[in-house]
């Protein structure tokens, strides 16, 4: 009997021993991989949560597609680090005096990754492409009628109006002899497997839920980068991905979980970064003043919306939501793009729940029945619908339950439903706006007019989430963007802003800070932009990755 | 194997198979939103270019026009277009469910191999200590969560002793020299998740097996096997084994389609590029073509598993045969 028992323990031993055997022998095999590589090539692994949709900008619509817009293509113009604009493919520039006739002059010898040049054809079918068609990228091209080849070198970009904006157009200019042939329909389909740009680094591999590896491009014409080979490595979770970084196996991460900061913080090779991100959160109001809208119509009302703003702790959601990552937020475009970002100073909605209260009382909502819920002077409670996307994180849902006590507070009642993002842009877009509050995320591009567009009465339907419409804020987009003068155009951003802060469609909750982290032992000259306050893994430029090189 | 059996059964895998289909197309027709209110929030799309897009897709036409289009498409090993990719559907799933099914199909050998011997060591020597051992060790890892067990052995293996790789299925971008490099790298990315998963299921079968071993010892045949002075091995191995089986193989026909869609736990952990991820992803961004394919392959493996285990029957049971 002894017998087979350990007969038995032997064959479950034995069973387990390929396992563990297999595993054992190979346990150096990663660093044996990784060390000739080292010796030779240099390559640098970043850890990302969720990669690319596409290579094609044409296609493109997820966050995550800039990775391979940054390292493949180049636009026409670029942000110097202090955020300036200058010379991507483009030599120089000027405008006619009309302002309605731009003209750039293109740099030459360059060269597409399969030795075809970079020319005047390239520029001008992008353009035009854009301006026909309908593509994630066309919007910046808005105002622009036509773009002519006057040489192989020389392109005129024509406009209706003087356009604003057009040195802020980021536009990555495709290579005619591959795409020209394709109709705009087969644009919608079209991928490249290794798409073909005039970028610092080439895509080479992309499998799918795993890694995408890009190389040098030794011949790019602003200095080939000095780190060989760039590997982007998809992780299904946070928590490995921050062991990656800890262990070493990846060497830079785009974003932090909160949580994780103070471990990072402890280890010497890693280095933090935290800065303004470019965005806002804003708690939403279904201002559609339209019978086809299934929302409470009380929140047409701007003084509820207004009380809202002033009843609102932003800072405690700030500090309980983010982790204390964050600004708490006040008007639409944030302080990370500069100066369009307008302080409403004296102006500002502070957190006062007594003036809130103040400002219902005012425009005639009281508590009569001893319930603690207002009602106007029909009847109606102040009783409103509430979704929340539970998909995103925990920052929207913590922020909604400080939101509902905080609103409670000053007798107005919610009812909180969570769901995911597109259960979300049903009931908006699908089922005729059927909630009456909601919370929701922007990116803020450096210059200020798509952001501004998104709440004009024309994208109601579209881009707009929250449905409000003003006249005088429509009024004011179009002259910006045709402002050319800057001090002028910042003076009408500002002035929409205040509009859109009076009237409160948004009350902005918070601007988070974006985190990165990188190692410091095998790679050095990682660079911020802008200079010391800005991002390093994730730029508006090309500054880091050709800064980069191994130690 | 009698032919009519096999031909029976094979009528009933496609019959199923036929009815998921239908299933399959008119279930995602029917899910509510349009996934084009999703593009449109991000690209600004006209009217008449949503509808461009829609004539891509084919959803202009009647339901039956595309029911019968669809078919006429997966004759054809056509699973349409994915949505966010943009990419033939059957391009991206191909990968993903190689890498699922050998993960699904390591995790299974293991937790087959060890449950049937824990489970019959444990039957055979019922009510003594080993027995509760393993009666104990069986419902500890049964309660235990896959992806918990995972987090605990990524966090020991891989990041206190670095003896195994953290996340993917190979060396990320490293460009292996030979094949033999290659599998040994794929080798030892699988181990964590394989053991992950399949201690996971172990549980569940040492007890199906302890409990159908346990009806089967007590049989007739078993006493009079005993009484003609069989060995107790003998009788385990050789009389009562064959019979205990039957469940067994259900059980692992069943878990097999489950862990084809289910593995998501443990693919998430381990950041494995398997099919649970990319339809959990497909959800998110209401991919309808790439969630639809991977619904029927996943239909498809369970019908087959469940074919085969249906054979498997025929041959563990003679009486089967003469049906």
């Amino acid at each position: 009997m002894k017998k087979k028992l350990s007969l038995l323990l032997v064959l479950m031993l034995l069973i387990a021993m390929p396992l563990t055997a297999c595993g054992g022998g190979d346990v150096e095999e990663p660093e044996e991989g990784e060390e000739p590589a080292e010796g030779e090539t240099s390559t640098m692994r970043i850890g990302i949560v969720t990669e690319p949709d596409t290579t094609s900008p044409f296609i493109a619509t997820l966050l995550a597609y800039d990775i391979i817009d940054n390292h493949v293509y180049d636009d026409l113009i670029e942000y110097d680090d202090d955020l300036n604009p200058v010379g991507g493919l483009a030599e120089d520039w000027s405008v006619d005096e009309e302002g309605l006739v731009w003209t750039f002059n293109l740099k030459e010898g360059i060269k597409w990754f399969d030795g075809e040049e970079f020319t005047a054809d390239d520029v001008v079918w992008t353009y035009n492409t854009l301006v026909e068609g309908e593509y994630p990228q066309s919007v910046q091209l808005d105002g622009i009628t036509n773009t002519e080849k006057v040489d192989d070198y020389t392109v005129e970009v024509y406009t209706e109006e003087p356009k604003a904006d057009m040195e802020a157009i980021r536009v990555s200019i495709m290579p005619e002899h591959i795409y020209g042939e394709k109709s705009l329909e087969e644009l919608n389909t079209f991928t490249e497997e290794a798409p073909v740009g005039t970028g610092p680094f080439k895509l080479v591999e992309w499998e799918q839920g795993q890694f995408l590896r890009f190389e040098a491009n030794d011949n790019y014409f602003m200095g080939a980068p000095h780190v060989d080979e760039l590997v982007y490595v998809v992780f299904a979770n946070t928590d490995t991905l921050m062991s990656a970084l800890t262990t070493g196996e990846i060497d830079a991460v785009t974003s932090v979980a909160n949580n994780q900061i103070d471990m990072l913080n402890d280890d010497p090779d890693i280095e933090v970064v935290q800065a303004l991100g470019r965005n806002f959160t804003e708690l939403g109001f279904n201002c559609w003043d339209s019978p086809e809208s299934k929302g409470n119509p009380l929140m047409l009302d701007y003084n509820i919306r207004l009380a809202a703003d002033y009843a609102i702790d932003k800072e405690q959601i700030v500090e309980i939501a983010l982790n204390g990552l964050g600004t708490p937020g006040t008007s639409l475009l944030p302080p990370s793009i500069g100066d369009w970002h307008w302080d409403p100073g004296d102006e500002k909605h502070g957190y006062d729940p007594e003036k809130a209260k103040e400002i219902l009382e005012d425009a005639g909502y009281t508590d009569t029945d001893g319930d603690g819920i207002r009602e106007d002077a029909d009847g109606n409670k102040l009783d409103f619908r509430f979704a929340v996307i539970s998909s995103y994180g925990e920052a929207y849902v913590k922020a909604a339950g400080i939101i509902q006590k905080n609103l409670q507070e000053v007798g107005i009642n919610t009812e909180i439903s969570t769901m995911d993002g597109g259960a979300q842009a049903d009931l908006i877009y699908d089922q005729n706006f059927d909630t009456d509050m909601y919370i929701w995320g922007w990116g803020a591009e450096l210059d200020p007019s798509l952001k501004l567009s998104v709440l004009l009465t024309e994208q109601i339907g579209k881009r707009s989430d929250c449905f409000w419409s003003n006249e005088e804020y429509d009024e004011l987009y179009y002259e910006q963007i045709n402002q050319v003068d800057r001090e002028e155009r910042l003076e009408t951003v500002h002035e929409m802003q205040k509009i859109v802060y009076e009237e409160t469609p948004y009350s902005i909750l918070y601007y988070s800070d974006s985190v990165e982290a990188y190692r410091t032992d095998k790679f050095e000259g990682w660079t911020r932009v802008p200079s010391e306050i800005g991002t390093t893994v994730q730029q508006v430029n090309k500054s880091n990755f050709l800064n980069v090189r191994p130690k | 194997m009698n032919l009519n059996y096999l031909s029976k059964k094979l009528g009933h895998s496609l019959i199923t198979l036929f009815i998921v289909i239908t299933i399959n197309f008119f279930l995602f027709r029917i899910m509510p939103g349009d996934p084009f209110a999703m593009i449109a929030k991000a690209g600004n799309l006209s009217a008449e270019y949503k509808e461009q897009i829609s004539a891509m897709y084919g959803y202009d036409q009647p339901f039956f026009i595309q029911y019968f289009k669809y078919i006429r498409q997966l004759l054809a090993f056509d699973f349409g277009t994915s949505f966010k990719y943009r990419k033939p559907v059957i391009d991206i799933l191909g990968n993903r469910l190689m890498a699922t099914l050998l993960l699904a199909f390591f995790a299974q050998l293991f937790a087959i191999f060890l449950g049937i011997i824990i489970g019959t060591v444990s039957a055979a020597f019922r009510g003594k200590k080993i027995d509760v051992a393993a009666l104990g060790f069986a419902l500890f890892i049964y309660a235990i969560p896959a992806f918990w067990l995972g987090i605990v052995l990524v966090s020991f293996f891989s990041v206190k002793l670095g003896a195994f790789p953290l996340n993917g299925m190979v060396i990320a971008g490293y460009s292996h020299p030979s094949t033999w490099a290659y599998i040994k790298d794929v080798a030892n990315h699988l181990v964590l998740p394989v053991f992950s998963l399949g201690l996971a299921i172990t549980g569940g079968y040492t007890m199906i097996m302890r409990g159908s071993l346990l009806d089967v010892l007590t049989e007739d045949y078993i006493t009079t096997a005993r009484a003609k002075g069989f060995k107790r091995k003998d009788i385990v191995m050789n009389h009562a084994l064959p019979n205990a089986m039957l469940p067994m193989v259900t059980v692992i026909a069943i878990n097999l389609g489950f862990m084809i869609g289910g593995a998501i736990q443990t693919e998430t952990v381990f950041s494995w590029p398997g099919i649970g991820r990319l339809v959990y992803e497909a959800l998110m961004a209401r991919d309808y073509p790439i969630l639809q394919g991977a619904f029927l392959i996943i239909s498809i493996t369970v019908i087959i598993a469940n074919f085969i285990a249906d054979i498997l029957y025929g041959y563990l049971d003679p009486r089967i045969k003469y049906d």
